[in-house]
């Protein structure tokens, strides 16, 4: 018979649980995947394979660790340190075979640091796939710049690349160079990139499922990427710069799967405005300050603040009344008191 | 004149119930920069330990002199000349070691480690307790740093004291990031098990007093 | 307060004890100094220990104390000195051994550094063994570590596009003015020391 099962108000039964919402984001994941299995191969599913297998044995060891029991484990298991492991293979360059260590390493670290340390689902400080990449970025810079694999299936345009990735050309030397048309970088064909991040077609589709499921709301991603766009376009004192900059490096994958992440962003919708700009203008600005791909740091950046804003920026406790009608109040009030005291002004000379 | 009890407990309190880094956590800015290789570790760890001694042997010994209200100047001009002197003989006669310490040498002077156990113990003990102190709390702070340093140096740079041991390294352990990492972990670590044995030691010890023979048994058992 | 209270005062004595403490450890450190002083020879002979692992003679071809005023420098462009040379010396291999600083560094700040001049039959054929000796404002001098500066060797002109220590351009800066002055310098060297 089941324990008598304890929680707290509202009592109201849903239908969506932490484990549903995951399974979500894997299938919107999974048109992603599949664009990068097409594009670099048999060395992505090494590397994807590698990263999931690495994040879900770092959790259930250190599960077992606490001595739990298979079944307790399996009971609580919420496919959260699938998902890590996914994001993070999709972030990370195809792998030769040789560099195994790299996304195992990475994996370990994502969930074993980044969240388990912490706490366990929930309690992470950082996005776990964000932390796992940028450990792979500090620790073997050389692998990842020089891993760059060509993709299987050659640009649809003309291209003419002279660096490692569309987005480094375009910020080394400016719009010109950049090489790949516009159609070529949101097919994803002919593009130099991490697994998942070449293929916008596919993250948009995945985005359009999770829109559909109502996992993410529409506005966060939108305003991260727009922002992002607009100010390039300032910095690159052209509106050319909107297009390319949006769809290239990881900002699409970035934006949709990992700043919504509902663990680090903030609890409230007028500080979630905010925090998407201020990640949009901090994309932008670091982009062009450091001619690399920056995402991954900015959202950590920002994830670090989220408690700030949380803090600062509070929603409006239930029941009080709304600033527009606080405003209105005080005005009339204002008013009574002007009208009273001339009526007490002409009353006296009266 | 000082017992062996006395100088026992001065050397655990340095090396482990008051250890500076992973207790204390004094002292963080060499800790951070010095052990990205064990040597570093050992050097700075010994230049700190020479400057303890002599400094908490003579604070101690002007303990009575020095009025409360101008302690700390004075035992920062105290503390500034034994670097200085430390600076003259690591020129003299190590270059290498001085040349590789670099701008943490002069730091050392407002090492909270030098300052703290100067405040806290040589300014009320007599003169061999400070010395004691003075050099056990230097040891402690030197194994603690040369931990740390073996742990960055064959994650990050495979190699261990110079001797290369792989060509496999994670850069992130040589990185700053890592040493704060790596110090959180030992921290950690050292207190997980310092508190576990620590209880172990104090459950036997309450046992043996108040309880009788089979049931102190049992505890020590435990 | 009147001056007898004064003296008997917590303040007076306070102040005593510090001037106490101050002079005493004055007059311990200089006699340290003295003792300790690590002079220009004993510098020279570290390097070339350094160097070559063993003592070699050596005669002095140019000290820039000893001459009393500074006879070789470089200037840039605008008028400003990026370099000059500190000691030259002969040493028994046919080498020169040069210190020479190099200006316009972060902060204009300098770096001073050794360098072997190698010569073979009397002529010029490259710097090798760049070690650093002092610096001045420099923050990032650890990047300069003896694997970066074993790169520093040649016979060519010195400039930010050949010889750049990421993350620490000022410094590298500096450090090119001081080679720089160092290969103009041992060039006027060649067919005979004088």
């Amino acid at each position: 018979m089941d324990a008598i099962q304890i929680s707290g108000t509202p009592h109201m039964r849903k239908k969506r649980t932490t484990r549903g919402i995951m399974i979500d984001v894997l299938i919107a994941l999974v048109p992603a995947t599949a664009a990068g299995l097409v594009f670099f191969g048999l060395r992505a599913l090494v590397t994807i394979a590698i990263s999931v297998a690495a994040s879900v044995a770092t959790e259930w060891v250190w599960l077992l660790c606490k001595r739990k029991s298979f079944k307790e484990i399996w009971a609580q298991f919420d496919f959260s340190s699938c998902v890590t492991g996914l994001l993070l293979a999709l972030t990370l360059p195809a792998f030769e075979y040789k560099y195994f260590y790299i996304p195992l390493l990475s994996a370990v670290f994502a969930v074993g640091v980044a969240k388990m340390l912490f706490g366990g689902t929930g309690k992470n400080i950082v996005n776990p796939a964000i932390a796992g990449r940028v450990f792979a970025f500090i620790s073997f810079q050389s692998n990842m710049v020089s891993g760059w694999m060509t993709p299987r299936f050659a640009a649809l345009g003309n291209t003419v690349q002279t660096s490692a990735t569309p987005l480094t050309s375009m910020l080394g030397e400016g719009l010109g160079k950049i090489g790949i048309g516009n159609l070529d970088l949101f097919l994803g064909t002919g593009v130099t990139g991490c697994i998942g991040e070449t293929c916008k077609v596919a993250l948009l589709v995945g985005f359009a499922y999770l829109l559909v499921r109502r996992v993410v709301k529409w506005q966060w991603p939108v305003i991260y990427v727009a922002v992002t766009g607009l100010v390039s376009c300032a910095m690159g004192k052209s509106m050319g710069y909107f297009l390319p900059s949006i769809l290239s490096g990881g900002l699409l994958l970035g934006a949709i799967f990992m700043a919504t992440d509902y663990v680090t962003s903030p609890n409230n919708k007028w500080a979630c405005y905010l925090y998407y700009l201020v990640l949009g203008v901090i994309t932008a600005l670091l982009r062009f300050g450091t001619k690399i791909e920056v995402v991954s740091f900015a959202i950590l950046l920002m994830n670090l603040v989220v408690p700030l804003f949380n803090m600062y920026v509070r929603p409006r406790p239930f029941g009080a009344k709304p600033v527009v009608q606080v405003c209105k109040d005080k005005l009339d009030s204002i008013k009574q008191k002007a009208r009273q005291k001339k009526a007490a002004k002409e009353g006296e000379a009266q | 004149m000082m017992k062996p009890a006395d100088i026992k407990k001065i050397g655990m309190d340095g090396l482990l119930r008051n250890n500076p880094t992973f207790r204390l956590v004094l002292g963080t800015c060499p800790t951070l920069a010095l052990t990205t290789a064990a040597m570093n570790g050992i050097g700075m760890g010994l230049a700190v330990t020479f400057v303890l001694i002599f400094s908490n042997v003579i604070i101690s010994a002007l303990r009575k002199v020095i009025p409360n209200e101008v302690r700390i100047p004075a035992f920062v001009l105290i503390i500034a000349t034994f670097v200085t002197l430390l600076r003259m003989l690591l020129d003299k006669f190590i270059p290498s070691l001085y040349e590789s310490m670099g701008v943490y040498l002069p730091l050392i002077v407002v090492n909270c480690i030098i300052l703290g156990r100067a405040e806290s113990f040589a300014s009320k003990n007599p003169v061999l307790n400070s010395a004691f102190d003075g050099l056990f709390t230097g040891l402690g702070f030197t194994w603690a740093l040369t931990f740390m340093g073996v742990i960055r140096e064959v994650l990050g740079a495979g190699q261990i004291f110079g001797y290369t041991l792989w060509d496999f390294r994670i850069e992130f352990f040589s990185s700053s990031a890592g040493a704060f990492f790596v110090y959180g972990l030992c921290v950690a670590l050292f207190n997980l098990i310092y508190t576990k044995v620590e209880s172990h030691f104090h459950r036997v010890g309450f046992a043996k007093k108040y309880m009788t023979a089979p049931e102190a048994a049992q505890e020590e058992a435990k | 307060m009147t001056v007898k209270a004064f003296f008997k005062s917590k303040t007076f004595v306070c102040i005593v004890v510090l001037l106490c403490i101050a002079l005493v450890a004055g007059a311990l450190l200089s006699i340290m100094n003295d003792l300790l002083f690590v002079d220009d020879a004993e510098r020279v002979a570290r390097t070339v220990n350094n160097i070559y692992g063993q003592a070699m003679d050596y005669e002095i071809v140019y000290d820039e104390q000893a001459e009393g005023q500074v006879i070789f420098a470089q200037t840039n462009d605008q008028g400003q000195e990026t370099g000059r040379i500190n000691n030259a010396y002969l040493l028994a291999d046919g080498n020169y051994l040069v210190k020479s600083t190099g200006l316009q560094g972060y902060k204009q700040g300098s770096v001073s550094v050794w360098c072997v001049a190698q010569f073979a039959n009397d002529r010029f054929v490259a710097l090798s063994d760049v070690s650093v000796a002092d610096y001045d404002k420099q923050t990032l001098m650890s990047k300069f570590t003896k694997s970066v500066l074993d790169g520093f060797g040649g016979n060519q002109p010195y400039d930010l596009s050949n010889h750049l220590v990421s993350g620490a351009t000022y410094s590298t800066n500096a450090v090119n003015n001081a080679l720089n002055v160092a290969l103009a310098y041992v060039k006027t060297l060649e067919g005979g020391a004088e």
